[in-house]
């Protein structure tokens, strides 16, 4: 009896060690991917409050539903769930924007543009930040105008660093059309931003 | 390697960094805002708590708004020619008001079925995270 209260207090000892590793890798997890995430976010939705509950949203459904997975899957998960939460935004601005319309409303999107009072990049030099943030400020127009999904494997592929089987994971597609799509992305990213990237590619 | 391959590569590269550097710009108050909500989040490993007073309310605010704004459509009917936008406008009622998240709702068998048919991510391991 007394061994087996002690094997059970044991047992609990581990559970709760296990559940306090699980949740500092956890913390660590969203907190390597928060700033990154945010930034995505807001590269697609240009709006620095929704981009922010964006984030929240995926961190809190990454924690409720999937911090017991393998930390493996945390990676591909949170990026498919950030995915699914931008796409819904742009599916109901895109609903809100008819009703509005339909009503005789006026869209105010454009009063104002977070990606125009976002901080540039942090350097020393003025006109390297001016030139940097021009680049940056050239490639997300040109990633707006990719097809939606060229644009989410450009960003997991190059941004974000996934590999190929991770961003399949998080695309929910196959390999192949990852390497497709990421290859079509890079291609019209080439052509659309020679004048802004590739001259300053080889500094 | 080849030069179209160089160029390419110099190409992604400057873009990677690009997107670095803009994240290293982000100021001070989203990334409080961030931390806020990275505990927010954290709070969910702790056992349940009573929370679901608060979820319970939100179907309910949905509703009335949805009521409202049905209401709003069909007494206000507009020109003939619009009447296949004030079907659509109705449908779309249910995607601008919907509490679920649209893509998330198949979330789950999706991408469990695809993990099935991916041996090498399935045997990863618990080495990335």
């Amino acid at each position: 009896m007394g061994l087996a209260l002690v094997t059970a207090h044991e047992e609990t000892s581990l559970e709760r060690e296990g559940a306090l590793d699980s949740g500092v890798a956890i913390e660590a997890f969203l907190r390597e991917v928060e700033t990154r995430a945010f930034r995505i976010a807001l590269l697609n939705v240009r709006d620095r409050d929704e981009a922010l509950d964006i984030v929240q949203d995926a961190m809190i459904r990454l924690v409720r539903r999937y911090a017991q997975r393998p930390s493996a899957e945390w990676r591909p998960l949170f990026y498919r769930i950030l995915q699914n939460r931008i796409r819904d935004v742009q599916r109901r601005r895109s609903v809100r924007s008819r009703v509005l319309t339909f009503f005789g409303g006026v869209e105010s999107e454009d009063e104002q543009d977070p990606l125009l009072a976002a901080p540039g990049p942090q350097s020393d030099d003025p006109l390297a930040q001016v030139a940097a943030g021009d680049a940056m400020r050239a490639l997300e127009q040109a990633l707006l105008m990719l097809p939606a999904r060229q644009r989410e494997a450009f960003v997991l592929r190059n941004f974000e660093g996934l590999d190929v089987l991770q961003t399949a994971a998080a695309m929910n597609c196959t390999e192949g059309s990852v390497k497709t799509h990421y290859s079509r992305a890079v291609h019209r990213l080439r052509e659309l931003l020679k004048e802004h990237v590739e001259e300053h590619s080889d500094e | 390697m080849s030069e179209q391959k160089m160029v390419r590569d110099r190409f992604e590269q400057r873009t990677k960094q690009l997107f670095d550097e803009s994240v290293a710009g982000i100021d001070a108050a989203a990334r409080a805002r961030l931390v806020r909500a990275r505990h927010r989040a954290l709070e969910d490993l702790a056992p349940a708590k009573s929370r679901g007073w608060r979820w319970s309310l939100v179907p309910a605010g949905g509703v009335a708004v949805a009521t409202v704004l049905a209401v709003l459509l069909v007494v206000h009917p507009r020109a003939p020619t619009e009447t296949g936008l004030q079907a659509s406008s109705l449908n779309d009622l249910e995607i601008l008001l919907g509490e679920e998240d649209l893509q998330m709702l198949e979330e789950d068998i999706e991408f469990y079925g695809w993990l099935e048919q991916q041996p090498e991510l399935k045997n990863a391991g618990d080495s990335v995270g």
